[in-house]
């Protein structure tokens, strides 16, 4: 795809994500006129730029939107739901075509092209069904010429008022006012026309050939074409001669430009009513000027542009903390401060150049609405979605490798997890399913929710399932929540019946795997009859780290310091086997010596890191503790990806490479059942005795 | 084709007359026009105008009959249009100056009486 047709479809994807937030808002009752005028905007756009890179079928088509969507805002037929769906279907079908344009650079596609033929068809019939409403009857008083502005607001009306004054010149140029007029006529609907011959001097000083002629106009038209740039384009070739005055009457802020309404003259009529009704029109235009205004404070960046410079912040950060390194071996006081300084101006250009990339997850959010609708229509249920968080940010790669994630999450809430709507009712449970997603931060993490109110995890019939596809031997004894988490295992499903929606079971391991690309965990918890929840847990940034760097046997690790809690000397004697005692509670530990099986001689002192991850905490034995350390993420290489405990690498500012751990899979190691079982009692029994 | 004659049942002196203008009401005549006009409008004590065979008008025709009709208000006349081609109806239309200008146009009697 070359570049303009990329914009072409990033634009259109945009407007076509407005309309069906338009369309949506329209289901539910909350949209106005205006949301059908914003409809109707958005598929024009789609139509022009359509036109201008030669998509032909696109133009073709979003001609037909248009036309319904003109027809719907001027009242001439009414909306309803048959009409609503099948305009999301027609997004839908513009959705695909846009596929077609981005994976083979135009949109002729031999199934497409006669699908378009279909749903017009359709529409057609949808349209033969709805007689069209006769247009608003003008009320008696006002015979059009007073703005009635409740039905005008609904068909998204401007209305303007037009003054101008010819110049004496204007018949010896050649200019008719007349066919000013008549243009006027063509770009809006003239309410009234009011001829001014108070310029026509005495019967002996008039010149016949000049033009002494001026009128006030009353218009009125749709938004979209009868703007003010419009209307001073319809006087253009007298613009220099005329008093030209154009203010907006109603109160409808749909100022496209904010150029100067009153033209100055050579003519020297008095300009005292020129200026009263000048001031009139500005604060509207102001209002115009503002939103012009806001809209040029983005800039459109190419994603990879932004790729390469936080490489390139990477490589700063590494070089710069090498920089400091030789500096404090040099022991030169100011040199040491400069670099101290420099290091505080990286990560500032470090932390604004990571925000960069950091996008609301409010966008994902927003396309569920009409995941939910077109779900719960399939499964016959009635499906309520929450949304809450939608300001959260998260790096924009993550939120794009998330979607589809969450999407198959959601169909799965409503499809297996809301029970059908007798079911609910039954068991005295709201006949609306409410299915809800939430996001926030949490200690340099961010956790996505996704919750329902249906029937929740039976343990009882997961775990056996698991025996059946020999997951788990018979006799073992597992928690409730590793049953729970035996659903993300792969050619797992309970469902009874392999719907359409959620597939067979290939479902949940494929979302675990995808979050643990993110490096991030997955976990779900449930009440049986009462609902699911599942918790997702994501690093903020996949580039950089805050990290904590410890040493083993000469060599560096960097722990995370979002999931340090503190830091203590290792009292030997108060560990029983790879529990640990602090402050009296006990707590479970990974020795990286151990874990990682270096070789060597255990020092006598060795240190433990506490740490937290998914609210559990665990301790990590090292042998040294270095200190703070801000660095780049490297990931680890295919040949390590799969090392448990690692989570990627980093250069140090000597050259060396430390291993970046991963703390919630030791933490997981440390406190799972497996060390558990084996010495927890013992542990808690030994401990109480001790303390 | 191109001329204002009186009709010819009214006399140069009779107190009212009618004035019939024929082809272009354009800025190409408007000189001559506009004299035709203001001595038709001075000379009698009522002024009709026929405008039936008027082909084709433009602005400053309409000026020269707002021209003709002020006039003919302040010396006190009465002042009528008896007959009214389209094209002129049409333009007066668009500035919305056919009430003033076509006031009593099928009031022929007024005109002559």
């Amino acid at each position: 795809m070359d570049e303009l047709l990329a914009v072409f479809h990033h634009e259109a994807t945009e407007k076509l994500d407005e309309m069906e937030a338009g369309l949506m808002a329209l289901e539910k009752g909350e949209g106005d006129g205006e949301t059908l005028n914003a409809i109707f905007r958005a598929a024009h756009t789609i139509k022009g730029s359509a036109g201008v890179v030669e998509m032909g079928e696109i133009e073709k088509f979003t001609h037909v939107l248009e036309h319904l969507l003109d027809q719907l805002r001027e009242g001439k037929i009414q909306i309803d739901s048959g009409l609503i769906t099948w305009l999301l279907s027609a997004c839908d079908h513009l959705r695909n075509l846009l596929e077609c344009v981005a994976t083979t650079g135009n949109d002729k596609d031999g199934y497409l092209a006669p699908y378009g033929a279909e749903m017009a068809a359709t529409l057609d019939s949808l349209l033969r069904e709805r007689v069209p409403e006769s247009p608003a009857e003008a009320e008696p008083a006002s015979e059009g010429e007073q703005p009635c502005t409740v039905s005008d607001s609904l068909a998204g009306n401007t209305h303007w008022h037009v003054r101008v004054r010819f110049g004496r010149d204007t018949f010896r140029q050649g200019m008719e006012p007349a066919a000013f007029l008549h243009r006027l006529g063509e770009l809006g609907s003239i309410q009234h026309v009011a001829t001014l011959l108070d310029a026509l001097p005495a019967a002996d000083d008039m010149d016949p050939e000049s033009c002494y002629l001026a009128y006030e106009v009353e218009l009125q038209g749709a938004a979209v074409q009868l703007t003010q740039a419009a209307i001073e384009q319809v006087f253009l070739f007298v613009r220099d001669e005329c008093e030209l005055e154009i203010s907006m009457l109603a109160a409808e802020p749909v100022v496209e430009q904010a150029s100067e309404s009153v033209a100055e003259c050579e003519d020297d009529e008095p300009a005292e009513a020129t200026e009263e009704d000048a001031s009139k029109g500005q604060p509207k235009q102001a209002a115009g000027k503002e939103r012009a205004g806001q809209d040029s404070r983005f800039v459109r960046v190419q994603a990879d542009k932004l790729d390469r410079l936080i490489d390139l912040v990477g490589e700063l950060v590494i070089a710069g903390s090498s920089a400091q390194l030789l500096a404090r071996q040099t022991s030169q006081v100011s040199l040491t401060e400069a670099m101290l300084i420099m290091n505080r101006l990286v990560e500032d250009v470090r932390d604004s150049s990571l925000q960069l990339r950091m996008v609301t997850i409010g966008e994902t959010f927003n396309r569920f609405h009409r995941v939910v609708r077109d779900t719960a229509r399939e499964t016959g249920k009635y499906i309520e979605l929450a949304l809450s968080g939608a300001e959260t940010e998260l790096d924009k790669s993550v939120v794009e490798k998330l979607a589809d994630p969450l999407l198959h999450m959601v169909r799965n809430a409503i499809d297996h997890g809301i029970e059908a709507t007798e079911v609910r009712q039954a068991s005295n449970k709201s006949p609306i399913g409410r299915v809800s997603l939430n996001a926030y931060h949490e200690s340099g993490h961010v956790v996505i929710e996704v919750c329902d109110d249906g029937g929740g995890l039976n343990a009882e019939r997961i775990r056996a399932k698991a025996i059946e596809r020999g997951l788990i031997e018979a006799s073992a004894q597992l928690v409730e929540s590793d049953i729970y988490n035996l659903i993300f295992e792969p050619g797992f499903s309970t469902a009874d019946q392999i719907t359409n929606l959620s597939g067979r079971g290939v479902g949940m391991d494929v979302v675990k795997k995808s979050v643990t690309a993110l490096r991030g965990t997955i976990e779900a918890r449930s009440k049986l009859g009462e609902g699911s929840r599942f918790i997702l847990r994501l690093p903020l940034t996949l580039a950089m780290i805050d990290g904590f760097l410890v040493s083993v046997q000469g060599a560096s690790y960097v722990i995370p310091l979002d999931n340090v809690v503190e830091c203590l000397e290792l009292k030997t004697e108060e560990t029983l086997s790879n529990v640990l005692s602090l402050r009296g509670a006990p707590l479970p530990f990974v020795s990286l010596r151990e874990l990682f099986e270096v070789n060597g001689e255990r020092p006598a002192r060795q240190n433990v890191v506490v740490v937290q991850a998914g609210g559990l905490r665990a301790g990590i034995v090292v042998d040294q503790l270095l200190g703070e350390f801000h660095t780049v993420i490297k990931p680890l290489g295919t040949l390590f990806r799969q090392l448990r405990g690692l989570a990627g690498s980093t250069i140090m500012g000597t050259g060396d490479v430390a291993l970046i751990v991963d703390v919630p899979s030791l933490v997981s190691m440390a406190a799972s059942t497996e060390y558990n079982s084996l010495n927890y009692t013992a542990s808690r029994e030994s401990l109480a005795e001790k303390a | 084709m191109t001329e204002a004659e009186l009709a010819p049942e009214a006399q140069p002196d009779a107190p009212s007359a009618t004035l019939r203008i024929a082809g272009e009401m354009t800025i190409y005549r408007a000189a001559e026009l506009k004299d035709q006009l203001l001595a038709q409008v001075r000379a009698g004590s009522k002024l009709a105008l026929d405008l039936a065979e008027v082909s084709e008008i433009d602005s400053s025709g309409i000026q020269l009959l707002a021209l003709a009709q002020r006039e003919a208000e302040q010396l006190g006349l009465e002042w009528c249009i008896t007959a009214c081609s389209d094209p002129v109806v049409r333009l007066l239309s668009a500035f919305n100056l056919a009430d003033k200008i076509l006031a009593e146009i099928a009031d022929q009697e007024n005109c002559h009486g």
